[in-house]
């Protein structure tokens, strides 16, 4: 079950000089000699910020105290000092990297930020929109319609991130949908392959070149008998951009009202690493090796949300899951679609095939984004938007340096990448400045 | 993957801190804990404050039995490992029995040093080092009011603080001046002088020749020629690693137990973490014992991944201390008394305000620090050094303003290595 705690987030640097609003707030909340959120004006290096603790998911603090006096509940993420158990020692200041613990002198106790048990006052009492109460949860939960579709216990390799995407698909989209699945590595979940897993809601098992037209005839005979029901593929992107490609484009053409939803790992992973459609330039694969005549694969892959918008199909959109508000956002805007195919590419690291540690899938799915290798955008009715752009976009060493399959390339092939990288988001910019009718 | 049995000597923070990584890494290896003590888990440096009676005995417990149990566990107290036999896989209990073990981590932690003259039983000589000793001090502080520690040093201190705090008179006899090993002349000087306005009583340079029996308490006879009578007398000179265990094991150690940056001793499958280990330090890599929490901590950490598998690395301890004493602040870091020659110096104080900063950089980085008296966040100073941040570009102004420059110092490294 995934967890998402609520957090603030103070701009950095963007404090007026000498403002010290949110202490006051604070001190006159808590009633205590020092404030749990700090300014930190330092002029000589034109520096005016604030910082509070980060209620830390592996907190030092709770780790270092020799009384347990320190505890991250669990309900709301939140780190609190039990002034109670409390002995004064002082060594969570010495634990916490951030500044986030501090001292009492007089009542011989430490202290910190307790984010006013969810309605922080320093938040409210800054004028300058420096700081924002993120309620990430609530946001987030108003997405989610049942428990899990899926059981525990599913065949996928630890780290994996197909599970938490599926798991949270299924739990935005409710109990009233089927699924679709080939073979490939998404089916260990969404068709329980191999183990005793199971799902709540029926789930159907495909051949690799046919899952869209499978789904659309389902779909056709749900609404010839007037039901209601979702019909959602989950496909890996060999089936999507190589075998099953006729079968979806052909379902697109046909306005089938199915939402497809490709998850990408850029090649055919169940299988043992091939290259496929989706395997992008100078990656090694199995199938698109390093040696001394080819070093990876050797030219650029299908970028396929962009084939598939170019369908005219109401919905398309990309998708990641360190980004899962923005994924479970347009997961509801495809349920609503009843005029069409609606296109759901989702990017998704495997550690084992892209070499890389177990439990990087997170960090490269960020960095994904943030290189724009992976941009996020939908495009709705013919219009293109970007649903979150990078302030600074990063060089894509920032990218392949955390997996193996790009370690051999020399200085040409990241260049060739980069513009590869570059080209694909200006051509998709250059659409969003496109004003298409409906 | 074949399970994996692990036994684990003693039950202290870097223990406990393998437990947690291996079963955050497994759940099929076998984990059995064993602890020479009889009582559930505790953290020795929670025991100066437990005198003094700022908490109870049922607070401090680190992990309780339902912990163990939920996280299958064998926590087995009150035995002794007696013998390691590293050819068999196997450890020897006090009572006789063996136990089989395909990785051994000795988390024994340290024993108290005994005073070089001991005339006298060891229930005339008190220690304070485990649950045992508080617990036998305790007692005996019902019926007395007066009490003498033999040694200066952190636990020495710590122990002084808390007889201040339950209303004893105190009496400090070492051979150096207090808290030497982390605070030099000056800054010791100002340690000392909050012990005195305590009423705590500081006799330096005196080493102890013999301790006799005087009625209904003791007399401490220096080699200097003084002679201190006292009620009660508790030994408190400093701590080795305890390595009784394992001599004739084949187990390399120097002072302590040898490891190397995966925490692995010289026998095959068999780590060591915590206070009996000479780990490498970070950045000179130069082998040490560092008994103190943050480093049996994170040794545990280490050694507990490579047990069950994982290759990781220790960055290497850092010397540090944080003392809050009667409403002054202390704090020192990393080589914080540079040798003549080593890195550059930034020093000022105000004995006025017995306050003292202290900065020590290395090239571009800080690799030392001391405080007392100065209001900062030590942690943010544990970072700057532990990440070696470049500091040169500001490092007056970190001198000068060191809250606020460690903190900003702190944030922009924050900021430039986030995603």
């Amino acid at each position: 079950m995934t967890k998402f705690y609520s957090t603030v987030k103070i701009e950095y640097g963007k404090c007026p000089p000498d403002c010290v609003l949110c202490e006051e707030a604070c001190l006159k909340a808590k009633g205590r000699g020092a404030a749990g959120i700090k300014t930190v004006h330092a002029p000589t290096l034109s520096f005016n910020g604030a910082l509070m603790c980060n209620q830390c998911s592996e907190p030092v603090c709770v780790e270092m105290c020799p009384t347990l006096a320190i505890e991250k509940s669990l309900e709301d993420g939140i780190v609190r000092v039990n002034a109670e158990k409390c002995v004064g020692c002082g060594l969570c200041t010495l634990g916490c990297s951030y500044g986030g613990v501090d001292y009492d002198y007089e009542a011989k106790k430490s202290f910190k930020c307790d984010m006013c048990d969810g309605d922080p006052e320093c938040v409210k009492a800054c004028p300058q929109g420096v700081m924002k109460f993120i309620d990430y949860p609530e946001i987030l939960r108003s997405h989610l319609k049942t428990e899990d579709l899926f059981s525990p216990g599913v065949g996928l390799c630890s780290g994996c991130p197909m599970e938490t995407i599926s798991r949270l698909t299924g739990r935005v989209l409710g109990e009233n949908v089927v699924f679709f699945g080939t073979p490939g590595c998404c089916s260990r979940i969404t068709q329980a392959i191999g183990t005793k897993a199971s799902a709540r809601v029926p789930t159907y098992f495909c051949l690799m070149t046919n899952p869209a037209a499978t789904a659309a005839g389902a779909k056709r005979i749900y609404q010839k008998t007037g039901q209601d029901i979702m019909c959602v593929a989950m496909i890996g992107d060999g089936a999507t951009a190589d075998v099953g490609f006729a079968s979806l484009s052909g379902a697109a053409e046909r306005g089938e009202n199915i939402i497809y939803i490709c998850l990408d790992n850029e090649a055919y992973m169940a299988t043992g690493i091939q290259k496929s459609g989706t395997t992008p330039f100078s990656a090694w694969t199995f199938t698109s090796p390093v040696g001394k005549l080819r070093a990876g694969r050797t030219n650029a892959s299908k970028y396929m949300p962009l084939i598939m918008a170019d369908h005219g199909i109401p919905y398309t959109a990309t998708a990641t899951i360190s980004n899962p508000l923005d994924y479970a956002r347009k997961l509801e805007k495809a349920m609503q679609v009843k005029d069409g195919l609606v296109y759901i590419h989702i990017f998704s690291p495997c550690y084992v095939g892209w070499r890389a540690p177990e439990d990087s899938a997170l960090e490269i799915s960020r960095m994904a984004v943030e290189t724009n290798y992976f941009p996020l955008w939908e495009c709705d009715h013919g219009e293109f938007s970007f649903t979150y752009r990078p302030e600074k976009p990063r060089p894509i060493q920032d990218f392949t340096k955390l997996m193996g399959r790009f370690q051999h390339l020399k200085e040409a092939d990241m260049a060739a990448l980069q513009a590869i990288v570059d080209n694909r988001f200006e051509q998709i910019e250059a659409f969003t400045k496109l004003k298409r009718g409906a | 993957m074949s399970k994996r049995r692990h036994i684990i000597i003693g039950a202290g923070p870097a223990a406990l801190s393998a437990v947690d990584m291996i079963r955050s890494l497994n759940r099929e290896d076998e984990i059995k804990v064993v602890s020479k003590e009889k009582a559930l888990p505790y953290c020795p440096a929670i025991l100066p404050y437990l005198l003094a009676g700022r908490t109870t005995e049922g607070n401090i417990w680190l992990r309780k039995e339902d912990f163990f149990r939920k996280m299958d566990v064998d926590f087995v107290g009150g035995k002794e490992v007696v013998k390691v036999s590293p050819e068999d896989r196997r450890v020897v209990y006090g009572d006789g029995t063996v136990d089989q073990y395909d990785r051994l981590l000795v988390a024994a932690g340290a024993e108290p040093i005994s005073s070089a003259a001991e005339g006298l039983g060891k229930d005339d000589i008190l220690r304070f080092h485990t649950l045992e000793d508080y617990r036998r001090l305790n007692e005996l502080l019902a019926s007395h009011g007066e009490v003498t520690i033999l040694g200066a040093g952190l636990v020495a201190v710590e122990l002084a603080m808390a007889l201040v705090e339950r209303g004893k008179k105190v009496k400090v006899i070492g051979r150096g001046r207090p808290l030497r090993a982390y605070f030099d002349e000056q800054a010791g000087a100002y340690l000392s002088n909050i012990l005195l306005s305590q009423g705590v009583e500081i006799t330096i340079g005196k080493s102890v020749r013999e301790i006799k029996k005087q009625g209904r308490g003791l007399e401490v006879h220096c080699a200097e020629g003084d002679v201190f009578p006292t009620e009660l007398l508790v030994s408190c000179m400093g701590v080795r690693p305890r390595l009784s265990f394992v001599h004739g094991s084949g187990l390399g150690t120097n002072q302590g137990i040898l490891v190397d940056s995966r925490m692995r001793t010289n026998l095959e499958g068999v780590y060591a973490a915590g206070d009996i280990a000479e780990a490498l330090s970070a950045f000179d890599n130069r082998p040490g014992v560092s008994a103190i929490l943050p480093n049996a901590l994170a040794q545990g950490r280490i050694a507990g991944a490579n047990m069950a598998g994982e290759d990781r690395a220790y960055q290497g301890w850092l010397s540090m201390n944080v003392l809050k004493m009667f409403g002054n602040s202390s704090f020192s870091i990393g080589t914080a008394m540079p040798p003549a020659g080593e890195g550059e110096v930034l020093e000022e104080k105000d004995d006025k305000k017995q306050s003292l900063k202290r900065l020590v950089t290395k090239g571009k980085e800080l690799i030392g620090a001391m405080f007392i008296n100065v209001d900062l966040d030590p942690g943010v100073i544990k970072y700057l050094i532990e990440k070696r941040v470049d500091i040169s570009a500001c490092k007056e102004a970190l001198f000068a303003r060191p809250k606020e420059t460690s903190r900003w110092l702190m944030l922009k490294s924050e900021k430039d290595s986030a995603i």
